[in-house]
Order: C-alpha cells, then sequence, then structure tokens
C-alpha cells in the first residue's frame, strides 16, 4: 500500500490540444480538420456566431426556429421527405443544437461517402427553403419542446436566474424563446438571420475522422468556396449581458419537491478579460477537489448532495457560480452556510500549492478525457472554442497559459471578482403556495 | 433534438462489424473471466466490472439495495478511507459511471492509462472492505432518496414505469435496481455488508476492458486489483417471459402541459434469431414515427422506438405529445402498418446505412465496446455475439421485417401520464397494435 500512498503525490501530466490543421477560405470560411483513423466514419460539423445572445425581445426564439429549419427543405432537397431519405441513402446520422452563445450543426456518415456529405451540408445551410408550410408545421414541434421544458424541475429556477442576473436583456439567455414569437415567426425573420450571420465569414466548418488533411481541405474548398461572404454579423460587437449591481436572494418554488442552492458573480469575458480566464479555470479545479475544505465543509460535513464552484467560459454572460442539490428541507440552512464558505474562501490561506497543482493537472486530464473520439473533437471542442474564444489560439495555448498560473494570481482574480463584489443567490425549495420571493 | 438521438444510438445494435481481432479472454486464479479489447489510439482506458444478477438478485424488500450497497462502497476503504479515497479520485479524475438494470449491474471506469492500477486496486478494495463510515452512509441514503424523487417527478423519466403498471404486472422486472424511497430508507450498514459479501464472488462476476493496456498487462492489474474477491456466487435464475395477454394502460393524471407515452410489447429474447431482425425492424419504425408523427403531422417533439437488450425482451414507442390521442393512435398505426405491408425498399436501406454509421461510431468509444461484450456476454452467452449477429442483416428483406413483428407484436402495455382534466380519460383506451 505504500506505493500506492506514494502515487498520490501530484505529478504534472504533458498532454496537447487534439492535433488539427486550419486553413480560411477566401470567403472567410474557417476550415478545421483532425484525423484520426480508429474507425471509417467522418464528423462534418458547421458552428456559427449566433445564438440567443443576437435576438431581441421580438426575435427571441427565432435563432432555435432557424436551427430546426436547417434540417428541413433546401435548393437541393425540396423538403424534409426528400431531406430523411437522403440521409438514408448516406447513412448520415445528425443533430445541431442552439445555445447562447452558438449554434452547431453536425453529421457523421461513413468516411466513404465524405464528399457526398460535404454537399449535404453546403446545401442546408447555404439554402433552406423556409417553406411556408414547413414553417407552420415546425411551429407544433417547438412548442411542444417548449411545453416539454415547462415540466423540467429548475424551469422556475432559470426564470428567476435569467431575471435577476442578466436583468437588460433576460431573453439573450434564453435559446427556447417565448411562445409568441414562436407562434409569429415567418420566412422574412428567417431570412434576415440568415443574412447576419449564416454567412462563411461568421462560420467554421470542422472535419473529423478517417480523412486525410489535403483531401480535407481541397474538398472543403471546391465545395464551400461558392457560399457568398456576408461581412454583416454584428456578434462580435454585441455587448456584455450579465450585470449584477446588488446583493439578491431569491426563493424560487419548486413544485417537484427539488431542492437547490447557487450563488452567482460576475466573471471575466473571454473577449475582454482572457488574462483572468486562467486563474478562474485553476481556481473553479481547485474548488471541484473532493479531498479539500470546499467539498470536505459543505458535502462531507454539510447539507449538500454535491456542489460546484467555477467559472464559466462566456463572451457576452460569464458567469462565476458555486451551486449544488440540497435536501428541500435544509435549503436554507445550506444558503447560509455556502455564503459563510464563500467569505473564507476570498482568503489566500485557503488554497495550498499541491492543491492548485493538482488543480491544474485535473484540467489536463479533463481534456484528454473529452476528447476521446473525433466526433467530441468536431462537436463539443472545436465548436465551443471556436465561437466563444473568437479562434482556436486560446485553444491551442491554453495548458501553457495554466502552467503559469501562481497562486497569486488566484487571489488577484478573487479580488477582482469576488472580494466585496455583488452576488445573486437562488433557493429552489417547496413554497407551499406562496409566491416566490 | 440531441437526445433523441442518444437514444436510438444506445438502442441499437451493433451491425455487420465482424469479431475484432484484437479481442482476448482469460481468466483470473478465483475464476472471474475478463474480455479484453485493446485499442491504443489514445491513452484512455476503460473498464466495465459487471455484477451479474439484476432484479432477480432482489426481492420486494432489498430492490435498490445491492445498488446502495455499492455505491455505499464506493465512498472509501480499509485501504483508502474517505479522505484518501477523495484525494485518489481528485489526482486521477477518473469518471466512474454505474448503471443498475434487469440483469445486471455495472460499474465503468474512464481514466488515464497510467492511473489505471491504482484506481483498480482501490475499487477491488472498496468492494472487499468497504468503510461503511456513519455520516458517508447517510449521504449516500439523501443522494439516493433525492435521486429517486427527481426520477418520480420527471413525467419524461417516470413514464417508463408507468408502462411497466400494463406490461409487466408481477415479473420479476418489476423488481427495481434502483430502489424505492421506502427500501433505500430502511437499508442499514449490516443490510450493505451482507449485500457485498453475497454478491462480491467471482462466480457473479465478469470484467470488460477497452483500452491501450496489454492482456498480459492487465491480467497483472486486474489480479492484483480482483483476486482476493472469494469463489462462489449465486445461480443466475431464469426470467419468465412476458405474459400480457391483451391490451392493456395504465394511465396516470398529472397537470401537464405536454402528455407522455410509451407502449411496451413482446420482443425475442436474447439469443433467439429473430432478435436482430425485430430489433432491425422497431429501427425502421423508428424512422417511420419521425416521418409521420414530427415531419407530416407536427404532432410531437420527440418520438421514437427500439427493442431492449436484456435477457427478456421488449419493444417499445415512445412519443410526448399535447394531442396523445391522436399521436398514439398514428403510432399504432405506423406498427400495424409495418406489420402489414412491408416499408419501401429504398427506406429499409436507408435505416441500415444509418444503423452502420452509428455502429462504426460506436467503435470509437471505449465505453461502448467495453458494455457491448459485456452485455452480450451475459445475456446472450457469449460476447461475439455484439459483433457477429448482425453480420447477415444485408440479406434481410423488407418482408423479412414485417414477418418478424407478427409473429411477436400481440398486445401492447401502453403507459400515459396526461392531465386528465384536459384529455378526458375515457378517450384514453389502449390501442391496439395488429
Amino acid at each position: 500500500m505504500k506505493a500506492f500512498i506514494l502515487l498520490l503525490m501530484p505529478v504534472v501530466l504533458v498532454v496537447s490540444a487534439a492535433d488539427f490543421e486550419t486553413r480560411q477560405l477566401e470567403n472567410g470560411l474557417t476550415v478545421i480538420v483532425s484525423l484520426d483513423d480508429t474507425s471509417p466514419v467522418v464528423t462534418i460539423c458547421i458552428a456559427v456566431k449566433t445564438g440567443a445572445t443576437c435576438e431581441t425581445p421580438e426575435t427571441n426564439g427565432l435563432a432555435h426556429f432557424y436551427e430546426h429549419m436547417f434540417f428541413k427543405g433546401n435548393e437541393a432537397l425540396p423538403d424534409q421527405t426528400a431531406y430523411n431519405r437522403r440521409m438514408g441513402e448516406l447513412g448520415i446520422i445528425q443533430n445541431g443544437a442552439t445555445s447562447t452563445e452558438r449554434v452547431w450543426y453536425h453529421i457523421t456518415l461513413g468516411s466513404d461517402n465524405f464528399e457526398e456529405g460535404l454537399q449535404f451540408m453546403f446545401d442546408a445551410i447555404t439554402s433552406p427553403l423556409f417553406n411556408n408550410v414547413e414553417m407552420e408545421r415546425e411551429r407544433d414541434v417547438i412548442m411542444n419542446e417548449y411545453d416539454r421544458g415547462l415540466t423540467h424541475p429548475f424551469h422556475n429556477l432559470w426564470l428567476a436566474m435569467e431575471e435577476v442576473i442578466y436583468p437588460d436583456a433576460p431573453w439573450r439567455q434564453s435559446p427556447i424563446g417565448v411562445p409568441e414569437v414562436i407562434q409569429a415567426a415567418a420566412p422574412p425573420a428567417m431570412h434576415a438571420f440568415q443574412e447576419h450571420y449564416y454567412t462563411p465569414d461568421n462560420s467554421a466548418l470542422i472535419i473529423t475522422g478517417d480523412i486525410g488533411y489535403e483531401e480535407a481541405f481541397r474538398l472543403a474548398e471546391r465545395q464551400f468556396e461558392g457560399w457568398e461572404y456576408g461581412g454583416l454579423s454584428n456578434y462580435d460587437s454585441l455587448p456584455g449581458l450579465i450585470r449584477i449591481e446588488r446583493d439578491t436572494t431569491v426563493f424560487v418554488d419548486s413544485p417537484s419537491g427539488a431542492g437547490y442552492v447557487s450563488v452567482v458573480y460576475e466573471g471575466p469575458s473571454i473577449s475582454t478579460d482572457p488574462g483572468d480566464s486562467y486563474p478562474a479555470d485553476v481556481w473553479g479545479s481547485y474548488l471541484s477537489l473532493m479531498s479539500r475544505e470546499f467539498y470536505t465543509d459543505l458535502v462531507t460535513n454539510g447539507p449538500f448532495i454535491n456542489i460546484y464552484g467555477s467559472y464559466y467560459t462566456q463572451r457576452f454572460s460569464p458567469s462565476i457560480t458555486f451551486a449544488g442539490m440540497v435536501p428541500p428541507d435544509r435549503a436554507e440552512e445550506a444558503l447560509a452556510l455556502l455564503l459563510e464558505e464563500i467569505q473564507q474562501l476570498q482568503s489566500p490561506d485557503y488554497y495550498d500549492e499541491e492543491g492548485i497543482l493538482l488543480a491544474k493537472e485535473d484540467l489536463y486530464r479533463h481534456r484528454i478525457l473529452a476528447e476521446e473520439t473525433s466526433r467530441d473533437v468536431a462537436v463539443e471542442s472545436m465548436p465551443f472554442w471556436w465561437v466563444v474564444a473568437g479562434s482556436l489560439d486560446y485553444y491551442v495555448t491554453y495548458q501553457d497559459s495554466l502552467d503559469v498560473v501562481e497562486p497569486e494570481d488566484i487571489s488577484e482574480f478573487l479580488e477582482t471578482w469576488i472580494v466585496n463584489k455583488p452576488r445573486a443567490a437562488f433557493v429552489l425549495m417547496p413554497l407551499d403556495g406562496e409566491e416566490n420571493r | 433534438m440531441k437526445n433523441i438521438y442518444l437514444v436510438i444510438a444506445v438502442l441499437l445494435g451493433s451491425l455487420y462489424a465482424s469479431v475484432p481481432e484484437n479481442v482476448e479472454e482469460f481468466t483470473l486464479s478465483n475464476g472471474i473471466p475478463v474480455i479484453t479489447r485493446t485499442i491504443d489510439n489514445n491513452d484512455i482506458e476503460g473498464v466495465s466490472f459487471f455484477i451479474i444478477g439484476g432484479s432477480s438478485a432482489l426481492t420486494e424488500e432489498t430492490q435498490g439495495l445491492e445498488r446502495f450497497s455499492l455505491e455505499c462502497a464506493m465512498m472509501g476503504s480499509e485501504d483508502f478511507p474517505g479522505l484518501q479515497w477523495r484525494e485518489l479520485m481528485d489526482r486521477t479524475q477518473a469518471e466512474w459511471t454505474s448503471s443498475f438494470n434487469y440483469d445486471y449491474s455495472r460499474y465503468h471506469l474512464r481514466c488515464i492509462r497510467e492511473d489505471l492500477p491504482i484506481l483498480l486496486a482501490a475499487f477491488g478494495n472498496s468492494l472487499l472492505n468497504p468503510e461503511l463510515e456513519e455520516q458517508a452512509f447517510e449521504q449516500v441514503r439523501t443522494s439516493t432518496i433525492q435521486d429517486l424523487q427527481e426520477k418520480y417527478n420527471d413525467p419524461d423519466s417516470w413514464i417508463w414505469f408507468v408502462a411497466n403498471d400494463a406490461f409487466m404486472p408481477g415479473h420479476t422486472y418489476r423488481r427495481l435496481p434502483d430502489g424505492t424511497v421506502e427500501t433505500v430508507s430502511s437499508f442499514t450498514t449490516e443490510d450493505v455488508s451482507n449485500m457485498l459479501e453475497d454478491r462480491i464472488r467471482s462466480g457473479n462476476l465478469l470484467i470488460t476492458h477497452a483500452g491501450p493496456t496489454q492482456p498480459e498487462e492487465l491480467r497483472t492489474i486486474l489480479e492484483q486489483a480482483f483476486g482476493e474477491i472469494p469463489e462462489g456466487g449465486q445461480e443466475f435464475l431464469q426470467v419468465e417471459p412476458f405474459t400480457v395477454d391483451r391490451d392493456t394502460i395504465a394511465v396516470q393524471h398529472r397537470e401537464v402541459p405536454t402528455a407522455y407515452a410509451v407502449v411496451k410489447f413482446n420482443a425475442p429474447p436474447q439469443g433467439h434469431e429473430d432478435l436482430i431482425p425485430f430489433r432491425t425492424a422497431m429501427t425502421v419504425v423508428n424512422d417511420l414515427l419521425w416521418q409521420v408523427l414530427r415531419t407530416d403531422n407536427a404532432l410531437t417533439y420527440a418520438t421514437f422506438s427500439g427493442a431492449t437488450n436484456y435477457r427478456e425482451n421488449w419493444g417499445y414507442m415512445y412519443v410526448s405529445s399535447p394531442q396523445p390521442v391522436l399521436a398514439c393512435s398514428l403510432m399504432a398505426g405506423v406498427l400495424s402498418g409495418v406489420i402489414d405491408n412491408p416499408v419501401e425498399e429504398d427506406i429499409f436501406r436507408g435505416t441500415i446505412e444509418k444503423s452502420r454509421t452509428l455502429e462504426n461510431l460506436r467503435a470509437t468509444s471505449k465505453d461502448n465496446q467495453c458494455w457491448m461484450m459485456g452485455n452480450f456476454e451475459i445475456c446472450t452467452g457469449d460476447w461475439r455475439n455484439a459483433y457477429t449477429m448482425f453480420d447477415n442483416i444485408s440479406e434481410l428483406s423488407s418482408a423479412d421485417l414485417s414477418a418478424v413483428l407478427d409473429r411477436w407484436v400481440v398486445f401492447g402495455g401502453w403507459g400515459i401520464i396526461a392531465d386528465t382534466t384536459v384529455v378526458p380519460i375515457e378517450q384514453l383506451q389502449p390501442w391496439p397494435l395488429k
């Protein structure tokens, strides 16, 4: 057993990001290629810099509506039935998602159909029809998606958080949108979205899997060079969103009986304060250590069922959140303890050097595990970093930037973002018929 | 949409791939069988530890005890007491995932290669010598009860159990591997110790591995970690077939804005020659549900179908819709339509092509490889079936799929969660599947 105990001392693991090459076409489209010949499949993903954050109250939900229309008819495939059949012919499995700060679409198919897959994606991204009949049908589908969300145990909590943390534009945090906009969505609004955001200079084409670099770039260029440059996206100049001006505590009714406590602070934007994001990540990783004070006080010896404290890397709504599940009857006690713990963790003495080293190593390991498959790289890793960080430079230099984080950087991060800063606290618990308070 | 394809991916069996060459089998000194597939494309390891038995190892009173006992064991052990256990998990960032189903419990470890020996050693020690410290014990109880309540409160999750009321009353599989709030509330440390002593025996166990560690090195690591597990074990009792003898429906009223519906029906058991054609047919039905319920009629955001992977199986169809009567009626119509009239050949071929892609995609995940080999070894007696049972699928015709559904689909057990003040309960009758 002694050998095992010795192994518990942290050692620095050297890892690199997934290998990839990137080029930019003349029309501004970024093409990213990463190889993996483990299995004869290729994943093609298109990431677009748009999402709820680009919306207004009048368009809230349209970025998501647009995502649904991607899978409908286009100039090559006249309706969804034809689209579905073509998927079968090529053996395509697909998906798409809309978040606050990005939208991405991806297909996976056999590498022998790679060229046809590129054509399939090109047609879908460049020439959606926004047919009236299909939009009418999709409206009901999206309303069903909206209704399903209403039954989620955290639905009330999310609504409260949008209102309190993003008071200037809560809709920019709500990709599903509001029923009035969904019900009124029409082709002109879709075309407006297309014109502004669905252009090569606002998008990245990511190709991973069993393919060669040169072939991938050659075919991508041949297929996508005809996508017309747009130049109209306002994405990079959108204003920040998160604004917490004073300490607030909101008690939110939990019809399902679930208990949850969270405390939120403003965090550094990756576009304006990228340097602060590295100590923020190391600090968050430190708090995730189950052997340290944060977890021990709140979970091992406290009322929390689980707990995390972390920084969420975003451009417009970066946040620092402490949160965890609690038994509903201990929710108020849990909030008090969490606030006390947050006071304590503002002291440099709260952190030990070995733990900081461990926290860094955890971040390296996390990246290895997060990129096990080529699909992980194409769908999860690359789109996130390319959109949120604005390029893959941040992704490539991430480990080097973590390496140089020192304890004093963490202290400075805490001073800048947490010490004496206003916070918003939320307690989800049954209120027995009372309104939120 | 993400979840739907994920579910389909999980439910589809493996297609087309033949038995890979880089798989070896060996047995530890105490008799625990090991199946390992060497995949060295990166440094990530996957190891699955199966405890065979599932529902048949439980009684009404012990529902959930195996899960609860294993979760307690994972809080610390004699050699790795709580704090040290947590330090190890901190250092390695190991991912442990667990599932507890009708036929077996499975713990899966995902980690970096260099961490494999110590993590498996700690796991082995926790199974044989769990710490069972009181505070940690109660922490697991609180967390488990919270999970169970969440599952019950989420209609999308609970609808599957409502359908069980209609489809499998009195069956062994009604004993819930996750337990109930009542049973979990009653467990003691003595119950946990006894359960682990009974169940952690070599005859109940199977280990599968996928990753870069070579077989000989793996054998050494596993021997050190699990070599002291005692021999013996329980008989893996036969599970009785389902006996639903009429169309049935179970309705649960909830104030929900959209209704949830699931129908379950007989399917071939594992190892039966009809299983793969049946599963393929249900994948075709899945594509048709999407076309008819979502594309053509916009009745739903989520609909899908498939067949399970247990020893005794069922086919199922799912939908959530504000119009459950119409949606369920169409869903039943899609299935009976495929039974009566073989689908167009290009639709059938399209389904096969997509399944081929899914299978190739699954091959990139070590977790999937571990699950496939273990599941087929337990449920069919030979892990190779995960790769070979589909070799002849291209020889199937659309008419074969209709025929296999016709042989197996008789009555349906329907479960519905709906707001019965909006959807009149008298309209919620079981919809015949044939």
